[in-house]
């Protein structure tokens, strides 16, 4: 692919992360702090997000099997969920963390199943669509140092 | 009898002249009384000698009086002259810099980009430093027979020199010279002395050695001097004490350029005073710039010096003064007040050490790289135990998420203060936090936390933070 053309669809892919919600303002603030001395930034916070997130994913899905609920202990993990996703920018899921946490205050049962449920979707989406936006960059680089003069 | 003189000796040649018919015989004691006769002669004339010599001695001493007197005379009159000159000078210089000064402030006033608000303080700070100097200057009376006083105060020591380099980058960067500069860990960010006449005398030390490198780098060193380094052999009489409530700073600045002949540098701090030799340190310049620092630096109960290898082997110069240390209740001195984060300010905090303390991985990794985004030196814990054991002095700023479940920040905060309690350096303590009411901010409070910010937080806004912390030690953003 021509690489001004494919430039020109990472950028689109990128303001589509944020158009669609799933990114805020955040995500650019990391983005940011990538340079020179600090060159995978991004790629290190998104790998620690997805680590992190991924065992509190599995924490709640046990918690959410034991009969009563202990929504001290959801309450606790969703709020690292929370903290994570927050600091990453991870708008969508962000708010799922939240609502969450209402029905767990709330001690809604249903509720929080629900919005797990919902919460799993979007968590996919973002890395879904993450990953698919981080592989184009990753290309739309290798062109520059290959297009670069010798 | 005549004389004949020759290049140095002087002759007398007595002769009796005799008839040709003379018959006379001479007896021996006649002939001793004429040998004993010419010798009286001899010794006269010698004595005649003498006083003359001496007359034309006592006539020229009397002539270089004279000529000395008319100097004396004429050097008063010259400085006569120049106090007049520079009284006038003084008055003329000091309305158009009052002018800049003045224009300058209101222009402050206005709307301005980042960018021009940046070059207005520049011109100001560099107005407010060419003022003094003015009234230093123009004041040499007052330097001459020692009533200059210093203006006391307590200031940002850092700052000092960070305003100095901030004021001959662009001089040094024309000039490709590399200029580096390192601040000790344990040098207290606040001292008590003359802000001013410090910041000139590092400026005019930092400033020869740019003027003098035409290539290559500058390091500039400060840290406070301990008793052993205190006393040194190139200041043999200086003998400095440090207390309580005083240290003693040193200031190195060493430079790879043109050197100095060791033989010139004790002129090097007289005023005026011009080397032979076109091609040394002092060519070009008038030579007042070291003499008003020798002032200063003695004035603060210090001493300066320079050494150096050679020509064209770069040259250290060293300054040693005494600063105060200020008193706890300078700190406390500004209550808290809800303080909106100015968008300027410092924009590189290059070795700053801080402590980041959070139990949340990403969040504690985002806050690491937004500090060494912005030079800081950082550690992080996720654990209270982690913290009380990895904070050290040599932390200036502690950031704690105060908000984690299960771990009390306040807590902790406390334990940090009193572990500090009977330092002078002690780490200022901000509080991260997700949810920002007024309990909260309370709380920090209470237990003396410096600062609280809320999460999450951007890298504009964390620099202005930083700036407004360690300016004024005390930050509490209107939420």
């Amino acid at each position: 692919m021509e690489r001004s053309q494919l430039l020109r669809q990472v950028a689109h892919q990128r303001q589509t992360l944020f158009d669609e919600g799933l990114l805020d303002e955040q995500f650019v603030q990391l983005e940011e702090l990538q340079d020179r001395t600090n060159p995978n930034f991004v790629e290190e916070i998104v790998t620690t997000y997805y680590q992190d997130t991924s065992r509190l994913i599995l924490n709640i899905e046990q918690e959410l099997e034991r009969r009563p609920l202990d929504y001290g202990r959801l309450d606790g993990y969703m709020y690292q969920f929370k903290g994570s996703s927050t600091s990453f920018g991870a708008k969508k899921v962000k708010a799922e963390c939240s609502l969450f946490r209402e029905y767990c205050r709330a001690g809604n049962g249903e509720g929080c199943m629900r919005t797990f449920q919902q919460l799993n979707r979007e968590y996919a989406t973002l890395k879904r669509k993450l990953e698919a936006y981080f592989q184009l960059a990753r290309q739309a680089r290798l062109t520059e140092t290959a297009s670069r003069p010798g | 009898m005549t004389g004949l003189s020759s290049h140095t000796k002087c002759y007398a040649l007595m002769v009796l002249m005799l008839p040709s018919d003379s018959a006379r015989q001479w007896h021996v004691h006649e002939l001793e009384l004429v040998e004993v006769v010419a010798d009286q002669v001899a010794v006269a004339l010698s004595h005649a000698a003498i006083l003359e010599e001496s007359m034309r001695a006592r006539d020229l001493l009397m002539e270089q009086n004279v000529a000395l007197d008319l100097a004396r005379r004429e050097a008063e009159t010259a400085i006569r002259a120049r106090n007049d000159f520079l009284a006038v000078m003084n008055h003329e210089m000091r309305t158009p810099m009052h002018a800049i000064i003045a224009l300058s402030s209101l222009l402050q006033e206005t709307e301005l980009t980042p960018e021009q608000r940046l070059m207005v303080e520049t011109i100001l700070k560099s107005s407010n430093l060419l003022a003094t100097l003015i009234n230093d200057v123009l004041d040499l009376s007052k330097l001459e027979d020692g009533s200059l006083q210093l203006d006391i105060g307590t200031f940002n020591l850092h700052s000092v020199f960070k305003e100095v380099l901030n004021l001959i980058k662009p001089v040094a960067s024309v000039k490709k010279l590399s200029i580096t500069l390192n601040l000790a860990q344990d040098l207290p960010v606040y001292a008590v002395g003359d802000e001013k006449r410090l910041m000139q005398t590092v400026l005019n030390v930092v400033g020869n050695a740019v003027k003098f490198s035409k290539e290559g780098s500058i390091s500039i060193i400060a840290f406070v001097a301990k008793s052993e380094s205190l006393r040194d052999s190139r200041a043999p009489d200086f003998f400095p004490m440090p207390s309580d409530n005083h240290f003693y700073l040193r200031v190195q600045v060493k430079d790879s350029g043109s050197g100095i002949n060791p033989q010139e540098i004790p002129k090097l701090f007289t005023k005026f005073s011009q080397s032979q030799s076109s091609a040394t340190r002092n060519s070009g310049g008038n030579g007042l710039g070291l003499a008003i620092c020798k002032r200063f630096v003695n004035l603060m109960e210090g001493h300066i010096w320079l050494e150096s290898d050679g020509l064209a082997k770069g040259c250290t110069a060293t300054f040693i003064v005494k600063l105060g240390i200020p008193e706890r209740s300078n700190e406390s001195k500004l209550p808290f007040t809800p303080k909106v984060p100015a968008n300027h300010g410092q924009t590189n905090f290059s070795g700053l050490k801080v402590l980041v303390m959070d139990d949340n991985g990403v969040s504690r990794m985002v806050t690491k790289g937004l500090l060494e985004h912005l030079g800081c030196d950082v550690s992080t814990v996720s654990s209270s135990e982690e913290c009380l054991h990895g904070v050290s002095h040599e932390h200036q700023v502690v950031f704690l998420d105060v908000c984690m479940p299960g771990i009390d920040g306040f807590d902790l905060a406390v334990t940090i203060r009193e572990k500090f309690a009977k330092r002078h350096e002690k780490p200022l303590i901000v509080a991260l936090t997700g949810n920002t009411d007024k309990v909260t901010k309370e709380n920090c409070m209470r237990v003396g936390i410096n600062g609280v910010i809320q999460k999450p937080i951007s890298v504009d806004k964390m620099r202005s933070i930083l700036s407004e912390l360690l300016e004024h030690r005390v930050l509490y953003e209107a939420l």
